[in-house]
């Protein structure tokens, strides 16, 4: 059987393309800021239509060209961007087109743009998930505890890497850097997860100022869902590597089908926080949530959100000097993204790169 | 569950009212409600400034206001909190005197503007009413009916 690998990512960034304007605020769609009472514009229903049909036939295209070509390393990496390239050009057509229907109707003429905070959000803050954190950090205390026992009894020469039928393909010396190296790279990744979760927790309220009731509650659900479904992917992420490195040091011999754990379980994480994101949408958009009779916000229809569009270049990266915040809700995306006027966003985004390039050179270095 | 407890805290970005006036404006009306009381915490300057997205100095010129009126206590380990309501006893005779010259501009307003002394009172009833949930004093309304 002919395998495909590129496949199943190009299937999935097609599919979570294709679903993104129902995951996102309707306030919001393709990134353009709009009045609620605006949401049903034709303009919005016809623009998400054609970048529907677009997504579809970019995502059928590149999947076949990969088909005929029989998935080969350079050329299926290009197939990836140039699906990436299709989607955000079919995104920037319907964002400047909804704009320019909403700058030549004057959309937020005549409304009151407010902004709207929950201060019981930080004064009762969602705990961080501690139970939830547990798993990943047990099993990194673990791998690091059976590295430094089992590290005097290693033989001269270790698999670091197996086929799919579990049998050892390459080998390296039994040094500290081939040890411990992936034990600090599991370290690292359970840190920089754990920390994340904790990030989330804290991040941005952008809170529906046409309906700051409900959207307290949609901003709990979708912090503390994004935060558990990163300690899930973090346990996930700490079984292969604990996995891995046992079969290196010769504790554990798996064979097929076992040894396709290891690179299962941390597609299966990748899976859990997508799912979980997809579920609760953007800012828990697409939480149903009854407001309270009585909860006593007097619903006035001339108060609309805050037109922010000026914030997000081109529609994606947000760029606010004024605003604190180093986490905020990505506004046409699953997740977060970074506020690039912080200093820390760039030191985050140079430790992002820096670390999985510099990990190598270190190693090149020691040896 | 958690619905009745939020707090909520709106500002007009367009208004001519300065940002940091309507947040601690926000922040009067709350503890006037009782929504906060004496003893209940603020968010920290950054948090607050990062939901709202407007700078930090905002928020901090509206909390050093209210610090000021002695409405909230700012400490390097608690934050902000509260610091006063309308259970901790009568304001001090320079506060009615301050507050007076306040009221003093806005009854002009109404009285420039030709609104009838009848329906300022109305409305400063109704007002009040909505501030200490319909329990206005009575002799007050009898002032006014007669």
């Amino acid at each position: 059987m002919t395998v495909f690998p590129t496949l199943l990512p190009i299937l999935l960034i097609g599919l979570i393309a294709w679903l993104l304007p129902a995951l996102v605020p309707r306030s919001v769609p393709f990134g353009v800021r709009i009045p609620a009472a605006r949401a049903k514009a034709p303009v919005i229903i016809r623009q998400r239509r054609r970048y529907r049909y677009g997504i579809a036939a970019v995502t059928l295209a590149v999947a076949a060209v990969v088909l005929a070509t029989g998935d080969r390393p350079p050329l299926s990496g290009l197939a990836v961007a140039a699906e990436l390239a299709g989607a955000f050009a079919l995104f920037q057509v319907a964002r400047r087109q909804i704009m320019a229907a909403k700058h030549r109707e004057h959309w937020f003429g005549g409304l009151r743009q407010v902004v709207v905070a929950d201060t019981a959000l930080r004064t009762d803050p969602e705990p961080f998930p501690w139970r939830w954190a547990a798993p990943s950090i047990v099993l990194t205390v673990a791998t690091v505890v059976i590295a430094i026992l089992r590290y005097p009894h290693l033989p001269a020469r270790l698999a670091v890497h197996f086929d799919a039928a579990g049998h050892a393909d390459r080998y390296a010396p039994a040094s500290l850097v081939w040890v411990f190296g992936p034990v600090a790279g599991q370290v690292v990744g359970t840190a920089v997860l754990v920390g994340l979760a904790a990030l989330v927790l804290r991040s941005k309220a952008q809170l529906d100022a046409e309906e700051p009731q409900t959207a307290g509650v949609r901003h709990r659900r979708f912090v503390s869902s994004g935060a558990r479904a990163l300690l899930v992917g973090a346990a996930c992420l700490s079984v292969a590597f604990l996995l891995t490195s046992l079969m290196a040091w010769k504790l554990i011999n798996l064979a097929r089908p076992a040894g396709a754990l290891v690179t299962v379980v941390p597609l299966l994480g990748v899976g859990v926080v997508v799912a979980v994101l997809v579920r609760v949408g953007q800012s828990g958009s697409r939480l149903r949530i009854r407001a309270s009779p009585g909860s006593g916000w007097a619903r006035r229809t001339s108060v609309v959100n805050r037109d922010d569009d000026r914030y997000w270049r081109v529609g994606l990266l947000y760029f606010n000097r004024d605003d604190p915040s180093l986490l905020v809700p990505h506004r046409f995306g699953l997740g977060w993204t970074l506020n690039l006027a912080r200093p820390a966003a760039w030191a985050i985004i140079a430790a992002t790169i820096g670390l999985p390039a510099g990990a190598p050179l270190i190693t090149a270095l020691i040896r | 569950m958690r619905l009745e407890a939020a707090m909520l805290l709106s500002l007009e970005v367009d208004s001519a009212v300065p940002l940091y006036q309507q947040l601690r404006d926000r922040i009067v009306e709350a503890i006037a409600s009782g929504t906060l009381r004496s003893g209940d915490s603020l968010p920290a300057t950054r948090q607050l400034a990062a939901d709202l997205g407007i700078n930090m100095h905002t928020v901090n010129k509206a909390y050093d206001l209210l610090r000021q009126e002695g409405l909230i206590r700012l400490g390097r380990r608690t934050g902000a909190v509260v610091s006063r309501d309308p259970a901790s006893g009568p304001p001090a005779a320079t506060e009615i005197a301050q507050w007076e010259q306040q009221a003093r501009t806005l009854l002009a307003e109404a009285v420039a503007k030709g609104l009838p002394p009848r329906e300022t009172l109305r409305h400063c009833q109704t007002i009040l009413g909505d501030f200490t949930a319909g329990a206005a004093d009575p002799a007050l309304l009898g002032e006014s009916a007669s």
